[in-house]
């Protein structure tokens, strides 16, 4: 209903045009009739009358509801239809009090008027009827037409409709298609240039990664090469070691047994060495007469001696503090001359240095 | 490249092991001296020869008795001597050798013409077989003796390293007499053993405090006038025997001491009842005060540089040593070991301190090192007194009391002391400068 509605509202003229059409029928109809009756019979006037009254009545209500002007064009079509069956109805009526006031009539004598006015009134009846089939047929045929026009205007409204609403929806979609394609195209963009800008960033992230990953490369490369630089030389130090390892555990054991035999010799010579440096310590040490009142005395003096422990030369390393000192410290290894002799040769040394620290 | 660095490396390192353990002999042997011999140092010192036969002096006695007294040498009697030789060409060093003599002295002296001597004289290293110095030193004709003694000078700075003082001189006090009426009191200068005295003023009333002057020209000393009850500072020229009497009077005038420079003498006055330490201007006769305390001050000892005058103070309750600016002030206490300390004198280099310390061994002598102000006691008292340096720092001279009382020496490390034998009662000796 409201969609019709809303149809008519939107072909508005149409439906005007369709409302004007069926009135200017109406119209016809109507004048062509009273023409008809006016120049046939006056009688009928009021059966005309009540007819066209009727008509209108009939009419009224089903009008009433819509809104008049726009109700008007579509109402047509259901009138003429019924219009024949309560007019068959009404016919049978009118025959009915027709028959009783020609029963009355006759009644009153009134036999030929009856007669007459009975035949005319079939006349009219027939008449009437053919009028009434007549204007039925044209009624039908202005209904067909009616229909046929409203079909074709209903047809063409609908195709005008739907050719709108394609139009509109063509419209909309292209619209629609248009924004989407707009929107496509800029999320398009968008994501083009999302894409430009992560294909950058990739581009970026992967040189950077690229980079990283070279000199991650390099530098595990390096360490790599390091490392088996390292483990090379750590085998080789390895090797060395275990080489030196061997050979020490060769030499050692050699050295054992020599050690065994020299052993006891060594540290017969350790003690003969230190009970030498011992005898020369004392020999010196008792014939140094220290200046007095000199304190801090600190020197070194190098002494070369012959296998009997004649000294051939005494050096003083720098100066004992003094001229007195110096000449205490060398007058000291000299009076020491001879410098007592190892307990076996193996002991002796022909350089000693000896070392005048009395002030530690 | 590295390799051939390391083995190379390696191999000298095997290298220099196969040296090691082939000839482990040829590195030096290492010995520490760290004791030295207690022992004096040996030396003999023959009669020196002398071409017109022998010397009116023996001046190899002389010096060999200079270098004994020290107690560093250990002088060869020439009784023992197998040889006595004059000339080193005619040393028979073997027979030194077997008698442990190390050090010979052999010298001569002939006439120089004008009635002294010229002296040569040569020392030997007996150990190395030949002369290791030679010297040379003229005579007056009355100086045999003071040659004497200056051969022990050069033998002595030869091997102590120090100037000797055998050419110096003490003077001192000898008190003689047993009654009031015979007693005597005598300043004496001797040389530097007490040998050779002589008196360069004598009183019947008692005598104090001798001081030499830098040049040992003069003496100061206090002199007293019992019968007027004076005291008076005295400056005698020891050549001519003129005195100069500085100050004079009542109360305390004593304890002079020349200034290095010798124009000046600090002495002890008292005004009031209080002694004081002021410094005499002996140009100017001027006199001027230095402290200015209500106790007793004196005993002054210029140090050597005379910036600084060290006196003894009791303003502390006990008497101590104190020292203050040869102008006077900045007074600061210097002892606080043993109970007291009293009259300090400054040695030669000004690093040292020697006093009078008094504790429960008595009064001993004591030398402070200024440095660090450590004491060292090197007497042995109970009563001793009056330290003197000698003018070469290595000996102390001072009185011993009590007892007996003499003059006595001890060496500035405690170890070396003798007595110089005097009579009677000696007192207060000063030891004068070097002489030469």
């Amino acid at each position: 209903m409201f969609d019709l509605l809303g149809k008519i509202g939107e072909h508005w003229r149409a439906v005007l045009f369709a409302v004007v059409l069926h009135a200017l029928l109406a119209a016809f109809l109507i004048f062509g009739i009273q023409f008809v009756h006016s120049s046939a019979s006056k009688g009928d006037r009021g059966l005309s009358i009540v007819e066209a009254s009727v008509v209108n009545t009939a009419d009224q209500p089903e009008r009433s509801n819509p809104p008049a002007d726009q109700q008007e064009a579509p109402q047509p079509k259901p009138k003429p239809e019924q219009k024949p069956d309560r007019q068959a109805e009404k016919k049978a009526e009118q025959k009915a009090q027709a028959e009783k006031a020609a029963a009355a009539a006759a009644a009153r004598k009134k036999a030929k008027q009856k007669a007459e006015k009975k035949a005319a009134q079939e006349q009219a009846a027939k008449q009437a009827a053919k009028q009434a089939a007549q204007k039925k047929a044209a009624q039908e045929k202005a209904r067909k037409e009616a229909e046929q026009k409203a079909a074709r205007e209903k047809a063409q409204k609908e195709a005008e409709q739907k050719a709108a609403r394609e139009k509109a929806q063509k419209e909309a979609a292209a619209k629609k298609a248009a924004e989407e394609k707009a929107k496509r195209e800029a999320a398009e963009k968008a994501r083009q240039k999302a894409a430009e800008e992560k294909a950058r960033q990739e581009a970026e992230a992967k040189k950077k990664a690229a980079e990283q990953k070279a000199r991650a490369e390099a530098e595990a490369k390096r360490k790599a090469e390091a490392k088996r630089k390292a483990a090379e030389e750590a085998a080789k130090k390895a090797a060395a070691a275990k080489k030196a390892r061997e050979a020490a555990a060769k030499s050692a054991l050699n050295k054992m047994l020599a050690k065994e035999a020299a052993g006891r010799q060594n540290a017969v010579n350790q003690q003969a060495l230190a009970r030498y440096v011992q005898a020369i310590k004392d020999k010196v040490e008792g014939n140094w007469i220290r200046p007095p009142g000199v304190a801090n005395i600190s020197c070194k003096v190098k002494v070369t001696q012959l296998p009997g422990g004649q000294i051939t030369n005494v050096q003083l390393l720098g100066s004992c503090g003094s001229p007195a000192v110096d000449r205490s410290v060398v007058q000291a290894i000299r009076k020491s001359d001879p410098l007592p002799t190892p307990p076996s040769d193996n002991l002796f040394q022909s350089e000693i240095e000896f070392i005048f620290k009395p002030d530690q | 490249m590295y390799n051939n660095l390391r083995s190379f490396a390696v191999g000298f390192a095997a290298l220099c092991l196969m040296t090691l353990a082939v000839s482990p002999a040829q590195a030096a042997l290492q010995v520490n001296i760290t004791q030295s011999s207690n022992s004096a140092i040996p030396i003999a010192i023959s009669p020196f020869g002398s071409s017109q036969g022998q010397l009116p002096v023996d001046v190899a006695q002389i010096a060999s008795r200079d270098l004994a007294s020290t107690g560093l040498f250990e002088v060869f009697p020439r009784s023992n001597m197998l040889a006595r030789p004059s000339s080193p060409e005619r040393v028979n060093y073997n027979n030194w050798r077997t008698q442990n003599v190390s050090n010979l002295v052999v010298g001569s002296a002939t006439p120089n013409g004008q009635g002294g001597y010229k002296i040569t004289f040569n020392l030997l290293d007996v150990a190395q077989g030949r002369p290791v110095a030679s010297y040379q030193l003229n005579a007056g004709p009355n100086q045999l003796r003071q040659a004497g003694h200056m051969v022990a000078n050069l033998i002595y700075q030869r091997f102590i390293g120090k100037k000797g003082y055998f050419l110096s001189r003490i003077a001192y006090v000898t008190v003689t007499g047993n009654s009031l009426e015979n007693r005597k009191f005598r300043l004496v200068v001797s040389e530097y053993d007490g040998s050779h005295p002589a008196t360069v003023y004598s009183s019947q009333d008692p005598i104090m405090s001798p001081s030499w002057s830098p040049d040992g020209s003069k003496l100061a000393y206090v002199a007293f006038n019992v019968y007027k009850g004076i005291s008076s500072i005295r400056v005698q020229d020891l050549a001519t025997g003129n005195v100069r009497t500085i100050v004079s009077g009542p109360g305390v005038n004593g304890a002079p001491a020349f200034s290095p420079d010798g124009n000046r003498i600090a002495l002890t006055k008292s005004t009031n009842g209080d002694s004081n330490i002021f410094v005499y201007n002996l140009a100017s006769g001027q006199m001027r005060q230095l402290t200015h305390s209500g106790s007793i001050d004196t005993a002054a000892a210029w140090s050597p540089d005379g910036s600084h005058i060290a006196f003894t103070s009791d303003r502390g309750g006990q008497p101590q040593i104190y020292e203050m600016s040869s102008q006077g002030g900045q007074v600061q206490r210097l002892t606080y070991d043993g109970q007291s300390n009293r009259r300090a004198d400054f040695s030669p280099d000004g690093e040292s301190l020697a006093m009078v310390q008094k504790s429960a061994n008595g009064f001993r002598i004591a030398i402070m090192d200024l440095s660090n102000n450590n004491v060292r006691i090197v007497s042995d008292g109970p009563m001793d007194d009056s330290p003197a340096f000698a003018p070469n720092g290595q000996v102390i001279l001072y009185a011993k009391q009590g007892g007996s009382n003499s003059l006595a020496t001890v060496s500035i490390d405690g170890e070396a002391k003798s007595t110089l034998s005097q009579a009677g009662e000696v007192r207060e000796p000063a030891w004068g400068p070097l002489g030469y």
